[in-house]
């Protein structure tokens, strides 16, 4: 019978991370050979880019001071878990807002965005919630233990497939107006 | 005829059984179907019932040196509890029990009670305990002799008294006292038979061996080995006519000359309580008719329903993690494996939870991270409101279950609940707290208690106390010399104001603190002059060895200032508290810290991590040593203030969240609608290739 396990948390971290690390690097290394410039694109505004800024770096806040401390003492807690939760609040309010102002630009044909970024943004939205929602669900009195655990699960396995989606998309973002795209989302 | 019946067992013996015993034997024999003989190593053999019922205890009286007690002869002994059950009950196990071993150097697990050496006269309340817990002293360096801790603590000890004798029962004056056998009846009598009192008073009176046949009410005994020459032969006729005289009850003999003991297999709580109760006293106690006792029994169980044993009588003492010396597995006797399931660290159930239609927690919106770092009994045992720490008295400690007209809240020692702190195993619980109090010598950093009785020698001229030092200083009041100081003319006024009274108040602190430092001065003189150990009786004075005298109490050490006349104190290790984790009483879930709010921990104001704990002594202080219960537990002020305020955002940031994420959705589900129509509308109509 087909035994099929998740690797440990500890593990997905790095694993996750290092692939989707290296999947970048790899593009990158691709599209540098395959450069088309396309400076003629309308451009997202400054305040949606801001905005947008600030949500991956709500998310990167997110991610260290959950894998630093997970890969560190096991789990989470103290300061960073104080931390942790703090961004989280504002990292939840910052995708409602960026779901708002970014959802003219997902919209097909437009080209401020192309279709990589497109995808991963929706999934970024996707997993935000699933992964807001699980601690949400957490602070009310709905759960019990057993309950509880598989959110913190489900909190656990989806933030960090968050954290991947982020950096493929904060990348697809960044050189999107580099890349040639040949079907629009 | 002889019979002994007890329990679960029936043994017939005698030279003179009848032919009707015989014939009662043959019908005893059939109608037991699972009678079988339990062989245990030795020679002895233990006749079984098998049935859930308790046996009827028809039995014959032995004395100590295994002889009949025969009710009519005036020079009858006290029955012996050993020789009279051991026929049917295996007594060599039993001598195992956890509760007849307090001399055993076995800690059985965590830290518990220790037992409390108290001597008003010096102000002493020292922790002591043979088990060797951190944090207590060993009853032999404080002058506590085997014979000596039985006289102190017997009252509450349940018999054992081999454990204690030492090698050399001479030493004991064990031929003159007896000894204080493990008494089954102290736990199995039912219906309140045993007398806890007369038990006491025997054992006051040194009549250790006489001390179970008055409890059980089964003679009168007249007379005391207190006092008894220890040359004394008991043998002898001026012996026998010195030690008490035993007068049994005629009544309590029936016609075969047997007695009915009245004996549950399951102790009653009663009986528990005879050692572990305890009451709440002095400011912040709530009266006893206020408590709602323990959940569990509320419910109708018994404590020996967790707190179980064998016939080795290893009561399991429920906490997590317990090993118990059987090798049986006690996970599902502990609160979280009765409630919950026991895990192997992986997640796979290794027990079953449930027992007794325990209710399985739901803890809901409670983070399971609470569960890692909280014992159950952080929310659900100790004090309701935990806003401030109280005084406690316990059994063992203050002789509860003993009849007393003099019993206050002032009484020594002094033990504080609840206080939060870390056990052993890294979980926050509510403990008992004890600080130490009592005279010492300080040399090379380290602090040496002495003796009370010691201590009594040097101090007796130089404190000039009674009875109780504490209690004696506690009376001094104001001369009239001082009060017109105060008050002038309205020195003698009985009207006095609020600022007046206050004033009062404050010179009569004063004046008890200067009282207490020139006694300690003194006091601390009179021991720097005793001539030190006998390691080195060459030197004639103890401060010539850099020895110095110092007084420990409320959590700091005292001794006389390097200059000056004054008293200095300072803080060491050996002022520290002796902590013990409490388990009851239990409150039930809705009753649990937290129940209602996460605010009911965190939050500036709560009482759970917020309320402070003073360190209690003997001596008066403006300014105790007081401790948060974060402080006690060692977390991180500052963080759990943050997480404070971040607390008072809560209930806000709940909707936000619910608000975000719902246009978050409504916006995923917008684009994913627009994708899904848009590839709808892009598939060829129907018929549209025709055209």
């Amino acid at each position: 019978m087909l035994n099929l396990s998740l690797p440990s948390y500890d593990n997905a971290i790095l694993i996750g991370l290092g692939a989707t690390l290296a999947a970048i690097s790899a593009h990158a290394l691709v599209m540098r050979m395959r450069r088309q410039q396309r400076a003629d694109d309308p451009r997202i505004c400054l305040l949606c880019r801001a905005t947008h800024l600030v949500m991956l770096l709500a998310v990167l806040g997110l991610a260290s001071t959950a894998f630093y401390s997970v890969l560190a003492y096991g789990h989470l807690a103290h300061w960073l878990l104080l931390a942790h939760v703090l961004i989280g609040g504002g990292f939840v309010a910052l995708l409602a807002v960026v779901a708002l102002m970014f959802a003219p630009v997902c919209r097909r044909g437009d080209r401020r965005l192309n279709a990589l970024a497109k995808a991963s943004f929706l999934l970024l939205l996707v997993l935000g919630t699933v992964s807001g929602g699980s601690m949400l669900l957490s602070m009310l009195p709905v759960f019990g233990t057993e309950g509880l655990e598989q959110l913190l699960d489900l909190h656990r396995w989806s933030g960090l497939c968050l954290a991947v989606v982020a950096l493929a998309h904060a990348y697809f973002t960044l050189v999107g107006r580099r890349v040639k795209v040949t079907a629009e989302f | 005829m002889t019979r002994c019946s007890v329990f679960g067992a029936t043994t017939l013996g005698g030279a003179a059984l009848s032919h009707a015993a015989l014939g009662l034997i043959a019908v005893l024999a059939f109608a037991l179907p699972a009678t079988a003989q339990a062989k245990r190593p030795g020679k002895q053999s233990y006749k079984q019932t098998g049935s859930r019922r308790p046996y009827t205890h028809h039995v014959e009286l032995k004395s100590a040196d295994g002889r009949s007690i025969d009710p009519t002869d005036p020079a009858a002994k006290p029955y012996s509890t050993i020789q009279t059950c051991k026929k049917c009950h295996d007594t060599d196990a039993i001598a195992h029990g956890f509760h007849f071993n307090a001399a055993s150097t076995d800690t059985h697990g965590r830290a518990g009670e220790p037992w409390i050496l108290t001597d008003p006269r010096t102000a002493t309340q020292l922790p002591v305990s043979y088990r060797g817990f951190p944090g207590t002293h060993k009853p032999d360096s404080v002058g506590l002799s085997p014979e000596l801790f039985v006289q102190a603590f017997g009252r509450h000890l349940s018999g054992g008294t081999q454990s204690y004798a030492g090698t050399d029962p001479e030493a004991t004056r064990s031929k003159l006292v007896g000894e204080l056998e493990i008494d089954c009846m102290f736990c199995h009598a039912a219906n309140n038979s045993f007398s806890h009192s007369t038990w006491s008073k025997q054992i006051q009176s040194h009549n250790l061996g006489w001390a179970s046949t008055a409890a059980l009410g089964l003679a009168k005994i007249t007379g005391s080995a207190k006092g008894l020459p220890a040359d004394l032969d008991p043998t002898s006729d001026a012996g026998k006519k010195r030690l008490p005289k035993v007068s049994y009850d005629p009544n309590r003999f029936d016609a075969e000359g047997h007695v009915f003991f009245d004996i549950v297999r399951k102790p009653t709580n009663a009986s528990c309580y005879a050692c572990h109760s305890n009451q709440a006293v002095g400011e912040g106690s709530t009266p006893r008719w206020l408590h709602d006792d323990d959940i569990h029994l509320r419910a109708g169980m018994l404590c020996v329903d967790c707190h179980r044993n064998g016939i080795e009588h290893h009561t399991v003492r429920g906490f997590d993690g317990e090993t118990h010396p059987s090798g049986a597995a006690v996970e599902t006797l502990s609160c979280r494996g009765c409630h919950m399931d026991s895990t192997d660290g992986h997640g796979k159930v290794i027990a079953r939870g449930g027992r007794l239609g325990a209710p399985k927690p739901h803890h809901k919106g409670l983070p399971p991270l609470h569960l890692d770092k909280l014992a159950c009994t952080a929310c659900h045992s100790g004090a309701r409101s935990l806003a401030t720490s109280h005084d406690v008295q316990t059994a063992r400690a203050h002789g509860l279950d003993l009849p007393s007209q003099t019993r206050s809240a002032a009484d020594l020692p002094y033990i504080v609940e609840s206080v939060l702190a870390r056990s052993e195993d890294g979980l926050i619980r509510p403990h008992r707290a004890h600080w130490p109090s009592f005279w010492g010598y300080l040399q090379d950093d380290k602090i040496t208690a002495i003796a009370p009785t010691e201590a009594w020698k040097s101090l007796r001229r130089a404190l000039r106390v009674r009875k109780d030092m504490r209690a004696e200083i506690d009376k001094l009041k104001l001369s009239s010399k001082a009060k017109k100081a105060i008050l002038g003319d309205r020195a003698k006024a009985k009207d006095l104001t609020e600022a007046e009274q206050t004033e009062i108040d404050k010179a009569l602190s004063k004046l008890r603190l200067e009282t207490w430092h020139e006694k300690l001065a003194k006091g601390f003189a009179a021991l720097e002059k005793v001539a030190p150990a006998a390691d080195n009786p060459a030197d004639d004075t103890a401060v010539s060895k850099g020895r110095v005298a110092v007084f420990v109490s409320g959590g700091q050490v005292f001794r006389k200032a390097a200059e000056g006349d004054s008293i200095e104190t300072f803080s060491h290790s050996a002022a520290e508290p002796y902590l013990w984790p409490i388990a009851h009483d239990v409150r039930p879930a809705r009753d649990a810290t937290g129940a209602s709010s996460c605010k009911e921990c965190h939050s500036a104001d709560a009482a759970f991590l917020h309320s402070t704990v003073s360190a209690r002594g003997p001596v008066p202080t403006s300014e105790p040593i007081t401790r948060s219960m974060v402080d006690t537990i060692g977390l991180d002020t500052e963080l759990m203030a943050t997480w404070d305020i971040t607390f008072q955002a809560r209930g806000p940031s709940k909707w936000v969240q619910i608000g975000a994420l719902g246009i978050v959705s409504l916006v995923v589900l917008v684009i994913l609608l627009g994708a899904l129509i848009r590839l709808l509308a892009s598939r060829p109509k129907p018929g549209s290739e025709e055209n």
